[in-house]
């Protein structure tokens, strides 16, 4: 692969753009839809911003003084209002170089750096967040991945030699498949957790986790006092008996909570299903069917837990849905590969059962019932993107229904493709 | 059309390019597994124990009120949420109990606990001043335990701290 515009001129821009693209590899277009919308996700995390003055336990870069004696600077300068818009500002530039795909071995470090400082004086206050751990890992990842490529050009332009096609310009399957490999890793190191902290017995003992669903309740409703949380009951004003600590607090127990205590069997299941999905997460970075599958799966578990435990992972959810779910990537491949191009009755069936379900979705929005949840659950992974901003409902629910058809045609061909080719007849003389 | 069946050699070859395609993608995860397992909490990297050890022994959480008892929104007045009352009280007992070599947070002397308590509150009085959004002059620190039994869930309530 040559450069855009030698390409465009020796092939034209449709193949210039879409080439590159299939099962295993992105090409030029599906990169930059990824690098696009991933910065946005990078955008909306940097925009939660933590003004601690002081470190008082310090992690990470930040439990280093002796570098930061030799800088002469430390992590806290960023709590300073005046120079975190710079930060941002610098931010806004390094990340359109990102989505432009130009001096990736600077822009990206800078971004990786930017990241990592903020949350790390953010979980420098002795309560470590994990919503941003996986943001900040790929980006990190995405520095090695650039300054190896680099190198390796770099190397064959020393030897006057073109670089492999692996490393050549317009190749972005590099970056795509290493951010996955880190996305996926950090669901296993969760379960490699969960095995050693619970000595082997998570499983055993998961239908307990419904005490905590009881926990992030009450914190949530301790967090603003939203009566939504504690089912809209108002809490007691005043002691209720002559025992203050024992009524007063006491609110009623959600009810996901109460039936998951009272069927732990079924809570096995339902928890067993997301802790071997967690494990099986690496398995994505197998091909695009494996990474769409493992990334429906990880997208609903995200959707499971925010609706059971009122718990959300947003910039997790979201670089999974960017990375593994694709829906942009499918809809390249479509394009450029006539195999891949669904016929019009999958493209009717698809559009039709996405309507439905989204007609379905929007009808019982209001209610609390597991069928309006699962309906919500269904739109999650198309939902990604405009859940970041705030568009109009035609806008938006345009956007559910054209990425929602997409992904039921490639989840379609994806199973089509599994199934083993037949042999032709024998052809009579 | 049937399926072209590729000479031995291609076959070889793609086999390779796949295998060290995998190969080097399941060492990096693999690196990436031991490196987040060994470092632990040291953003960004992270051992990810949430909820990492389900069990029958109940859970506890934290809440603040006045001195009435009326309870107070945490993350309107700190700009924290309320699990991080818990996470910065655990860091405080974690530390003690490692320098002290005390295991178990429940054998921590009760008055050691209550001073830790204390400092916590004291921080996220502190806070909540210097954001602009004081709390109330008099502040108290509860715990709340949730007990799951035979016959449901069981809620307790202890007060932590005051000051």
């Amino acid at each position: 692969m040559k450069s855009l515009f030698q390409d465009a001129r020796l092939h034209g821009w449709r193949a210039a753009l879409l080439n590159g693209t299939d099962l295993r590899h992105v090409g030029r277009l599906e990169g930059f839809a990824l690098r696009l919308l991933f910065a946005i996700v990078v955008w909306r995390s940097l925009e939660f911003y933590p003004a601690y003055p002081s470190l008082p336990k310090p992690v990470g870069l930040a439990a280093w003084p002796a570098l930061w004696q030799t800088l002469g600077w430390d992590l806290t300068r960023l709590a300073d209002p005046a120079v975190w818009s710079q930060c941002l500002l610098a931010a806004r530039l390094l990340l359109t170089c990102y989505v432009l795909g130009v001096a990736l071995p600077v822009a990206l470090p800078l971004l990786a750096l930017l990241h990592i400082a903020i949350r790390t004086l953010n979980n420098s206050q002795g309560a470590a967040h994990h919503g941003f751990q996986m943001v900040s890992l790929a980006l990190l990842t995405q520095t090695l991945v650039v300054w190896f490529l680099a190198a390796r050009r770099s190397l064959a332009r020393a030897r006057s030699q073109p670089p492999p096609p692996w490393a050549a310009p317009g190749n972005w399957t590099w970056l795509w498949l290493y951010t996955i490999a880190i996305a996926a890793a950090t669901y296993v190191v969760s379960v490699c957790s969960k095995w050693d902290e619970s000595s082997g017995q998570w499983l055993k003992n998961s239908p307990y986790v419904a005490t905590e669903i009881v926990k992030t309740h009450r914190q949530n409703f301790y967090n603003n006092l939203d009566p939504a949380f504690i089912q809209g009951v108002p809490p007691a004003t005043a002691p209720a008996t002559s025992d203050p600590a024992t009524n007063r607090y006491r609110h009623p127990i959600p009810p996901s909570a109460d039936w998951l205590s009272r069927h732990p069997d079924l809570a096995r299941v339902m928890f067993g299903a997301g802790f071997f999905l967690e494990l099986l997460a690496c398995l994505a970075v197998l091909d695009r069917r494996a990474a769409l599958a493992i990334g429906l799966g990880l997208v609903t578990l995200h959707g499971s837990i925010e609706w059971l435990m009122e718990l959300s992972f947003p910039f997790n959810e979201r670089t999974v849905g960017v990375f593994f779910v694709n829906a942009v990537g499918w809809l390249i491949l479509m394009l450029r590969d006539p195999a891949w191009w669904p016929s019009r009755r999958l493209w009717a069936g698809s559009f039709l059962a996405a309507s439905a379900l989204l007609a379905a979705h929007l009808a019982t929005a209001r209610g609390d019932t597991p069928l309006a949840h699962f309906l919500d659950l269904c739109q999650h992974p198309a939902a990604v993107v405009p859940e970041l901003f705030a568009w109009p409902a035609a806008l938006k629910w345009s956007w559910v229904l054209l990425t929602q058809t997409v992904l039921l045609a490639a989840l379609a061909l994806s199973v089509a493709s599994l199934r083993p080719q037949r042999p032709a007849p024998p052809t009579l003389p | 059309m049937p399926f072209p069946i590729p000479a031995p050699s291609a076959c070889g070859a793609r086999l390779w390019a796949g295998g060290a395609r995998y190969l080097a993608l399941a060492a990096f995860m693999g690196g990436a597994i031991l490196l987040c397992l060994k470092t632990g909490e040291h953003y960004p990297f992270s051992h990810f124990p949430m909820y990492g050890n389900p069990g029958p022994r109940p859970v506890d959480y934290y809440f603040l009120t006045d001195a009435a008892g009326q309870p107070l929104p945490v993350l309107e007045l700190t700009g924290d949420t309320a699990p991080k009352l818990k996470k910065r009280l655990n860091t405080e007992l974690n530390e003690w109990g490692f320098a002290h070599n005390v295991r178990m947070k429940s054998r921590i002397p009760s008055d050691v606990r209550a001073r830790l308590a204390k400092e916590v509150l004291d921080g996220f009085v502190a806070q909540s001043r210097q954001r602009g959004t004081p709390l109330p002059d008099q502040v108290q620190l509860w715990r709340g335990e949730i007990h799951l039994g035979a016959d449901g869930y069981h809620e307790t309530f202890f007060q932590e701290a005051a000051n």
